[in-house]
């Protein structure tokens, strides 16, 4: 059932159910099929496009082979796509089995393409690359259901928050101090956002975390760095000549500050009065 | 689910400055209206943080954005009341030569319709004492420079000057349409649907019969004679385009004019408080001609610190001087448009805009101009949110900084003025509605919200919104009173 899953769940949900659907299907096409679909390829190579024929197995039994090993993937594709639609919260952890076997068989594909040239190489790619890109976006969404930052995510932002609002200086309170509270009010804030929108803003999230190498400011990532370099970096991305690493850290640092100084305790700290008023 | 069906001689959909006017006119007319508004309605006493107003009364919690380089950042409101609940409370009259340039009912025209929607809204120039230290220290700047800084009108009731205009005022003292206009449109005995999301049209041989939606308690239709439309001009496009709607033009969704803006911020040696009083309570319009006008912002220590650049204990010195801390921004009348397409997965709607090299130029100008104003007022360091020279301490640094070559990207820009996506115009070919604010293409819709504006204002546009949703409103009552 997909009552009470967020809007990003129930699309993966959605997703795993056509995917089962699919690889189930593969399985008897594998079985029974298989080897019609070389020569079918080849035959679509020959009309359409100037790329050399695939070699056809020489031994029927050398083809069964393979296919066997096949159909044996797509039933067991089958098996976790259908565990994670039947209950995509216990069973989301089986994703990687669907992610690994789609990544290796793209780019083993996409490899075989580039030295041999063969159309169903191609073919391949194209068929198993957008199922591991879709696959991999939508589990991505998924993933951190209510909390709407996964793990790492908050490791990164703590590391901003810190990095920004170290628990010394000008005044006492820290980040870190305040990061249940400030986390708590983020993800109030995250919670608003269209699923495009979230997504959007923990993609930036995670590139800001690898920005100072990308930039070319430092040789570690934010959450790597030493923690005395950490607000190095981050001025140094405010200030970057390039507009795309000033506003990813403007827009992280907007949404942390915000989320800081709604506590009392921070917002007090820097003499804010939410009662003042000019007139009683 | 069955869906509830409502039935009405019109339907508006939206309370914002648009749709709140047009349902009063419309009920005190006598016509059986229902408003529509996805938002809920909202107390003054349910005011209490900067985190909850946010995610309660704007759309996707403030953080809505038009993509470009860099992107904007457009928040809107959701709420009964829409944008009038959650913006500085500021009125203008648009300018002459703008209203002309409309080529429909000219200035003359209006005039009743303004002064109505004045006394309405109680629209009046501020006291000075509620100006507070963000009007003070920009007004002695202006003072030492021969510069008029001028207190702006604004439509509040017993102001308390609480500083918070933009997160819901806390003692109800703004007087948004949820406060004015929708109050009177349920006493004209006008029907009120908040957390009513419009889905779709409903279409019967051809024309449109009314709307679908959903809402909490589950989904719903609304049969009416008229549609109104004013859910904002990012909004109401969106919408119409994806319904393939009203748009035999090819306009709808183009012409996007947004008020790109810029906030600087002063830090003084006195302590300012600029938290107490109204932070939108002052405006420098010398330059008005040139497209710049520069008017007061300030708000709780979050969104405004969080613009103010450094990072570690540099940063922490700057955020513990919240106290005596003043800000400003400079709104551009732009010639730079972009546009709106329909939102996907979820979003409402994209919206997609480019600052031009002339807007840009035009802000770096408006920065420099607000940068000697502070320090004339004694300033000790003004940070400019102009990414080649982020701080200026001195009128030589004023100097460099107008001397640095400018590129759109320069600026961290925030535009609360969406404007000019389903214009109004008398030729069908190059407009969406005409000056009743009638869809060309259907004749029972009307848009009336921002969206018909055809051009950048340059001042702060909710009474121009309010006159001709209340002009076009009027006219449709007439029509549809001659009719029956």
């Amino acid at each position: 059932m997909d009552t009470g899953l967020f809007p990003a769940e129930r699309a993966f949900r959605a997703w795993m159910l056509v995917s089962a659907l699919t690889f189930a299907f593969a399985v008897p096409f594998f079985l029974f099929g298989g080897v019609f679909i070389v020569p079918a390829v080849n035959f679509v190579s020959a009309h359409v496009c100037p790329l050399p024929l695939y070699p056809l197995p020489q031994d029927g039994m050398e083809g069964a082979f393979w296919r066997v090993l096949a159909v044996s993937m797509m039933a067991m594709l089958t098996w976790a796509c259908w565990k994670i639609y039947r209950d995509v919260r216990l069973h989301a952890d089986l994703t990687p089995i669907v992610l690994v076997s789609k990544c290796c068989s793209t780019s083993m594909y996409l490899a075989l393409f580039a030295s041999h040239h063969y159309l169903a190489y191609l073919v391949g790619a194209l068929t198993d690359g957008p199922i591991f890109l879709v696959t991999w976006l939508l589990w991505f969404m998924a993933r951190p259901a209510d909390q709407y930052l996964d793990r790492r995510e908050e490791d990164i932002i703590f590391a901003m928050g810190d990095a920004l609002i170290p628990p010394d200086g000008a005044y006492e309170t820290g980040f870190i101090a305040l990061r249940t509270e400030s986390l708590a009010d983020l993800r109030r804030s995250l919670a608003t956002l269209a699923p495009l929108s979230l997504f959007g803003l923990r993609l930036i999230i995670r590139v800001l975390n690898i920005a100072p190498i990308l930039s070319g400011i430092g040789r570690h990532t934010l959450l790597k760095a030493p923690r005395a370099e950490r607000p190095a970096l981050l001025a140094g991305l405010e200030s970057h000549r390039l507009w795309v690493f000033r506003w990813m850290t403007m827009t992280v640092k907007a949404i942390l500050m915000i989320a800081f100084f709604n506590q009392p305790e921070a917002s007090r700290a820097v003499g804010f009065d939410p009662e003042a008023r000019i007139r009683p | 689910m069955t869906a509830q069906t409502h039935h009405c001689k019109a339907v508006v959909v939206g309370t914002g400055a648009g749709g709140a006017v047009a349902a009063t006119m419309l009920a005190e007319a006598g016509v059986d209206t229902l408003i529509l508004e996805w938002g809920r309605r909202h107390a003054g006493s349910e005011h209490r943080d900067v985190v909850d107003s946010m995610s309660r009364m704007y759309i996707e919690g403030g953080a809505t954005v038009a993509v470009g380089c860099p992107p904007v950042l457009i928040p809107t409101g959701r709420a009964v009341g829409g944008t009038t609940l959650i913006n500085s409370a500021t009125c203008f009259r648009p300018p002459r030569e703008k209203v002309a340039a409309w080529g429909g009912p000219g200035y003359e025209t209006l005039e009743p319709y303004f002064c109505e929607v004045e006394q309405r809204i109680n629209a009046g120039v501020l006291d000075e004492e509620l100006l507070g230290g963000n009007g003070r220290v920009l007004k002695r700047g202006g003072d030492a420079l021969g510069i008029v800084v001028k207190p702006l009108v604004h439509n509040v009731r017993d102001c308390k000057g609480r500083g918070r205009c933009a997160f819901g005022c806390p003692v109800d003292a703004k007087q948004s349409t949820d406060q004015t206009f929708i109050p009177s449109a349920l006493a004209a005995g006008a029907r009120l649907l908040p957390s009513h999301r419009v889905d779709t049209f409903i279409m019967k041989d051809s024309r449109i019969a009314g709307l679908w939606g959903h809402s909490a308690e589950g989904p719903f239709e609304v049969l009416a004679d008229v549609i109104v439309l004013a859910m904002g001009a990012l909004f109401t496009p969106a919408f119409l385009l994806k319904q393939r709607m009203a748009n035999r033009s090819g306009c709808v969704g183009r012409n996007l004019n947004i008020h790109p803006a810029c906030r600087v911020v002063a830090e003084f040696d006195e302590i300012v408080d600029a938290f107490k009083g109204v932070p939108q309570g002052i405006c420098v319009d010398l330059w008005a001609s040139r497209g710049i006008m520069i008017e007061g912002i300030f708000t709780p220590p979050g969104p405004l610190l969080a613009s103010l650049p450094g990072a570690g204990a540099d940063y922490k010195s700057i955020t513990a001087a919240y106290r005596h801390l003043a800000g400003s921004g400079v709104m551009i009348s732009d010639t730079s448009t972009g546009r709106v397409r329909p939102g996907l997965f979820g979003s409402p709607f994209q919206a997609f805009y480019q600052l031009g090299t002339a807007d840009a130029v035009s802000m770096r100008f408006g920065i420099a101009r607000l940068c000697e104003l502070y320090l004339a007022g004694g300033a000790k360091r003004v940070f400019t949110g102009f990414a080649p020279m982020p701080v200026v301490c001195n009128t030589r640094d004023v100097a460099k900084l107008e001397a640095r070559a400018v590129n759109p990207t320069d600026f961290e820009l925030l535009a609360f003025h969406p404007l000019g996506t389903c214009a109004m115009g008398d030729n069908p070919g190059k407009s969406v509605v005409n000056f009743d604010l009638q869809s060309h293409d259907a004749s029972n819709l009307y848009v009336m919200d921002a969206s018909v504006i055809p051009h950048s204002l340059g001042v702060n546009p909710q009474v121009t919104i309010m006159t001709l949703a209340m002009r076009a409103a009027r006219n449709l009552a007439a029509r549809s009173s001659r009719q029956s």
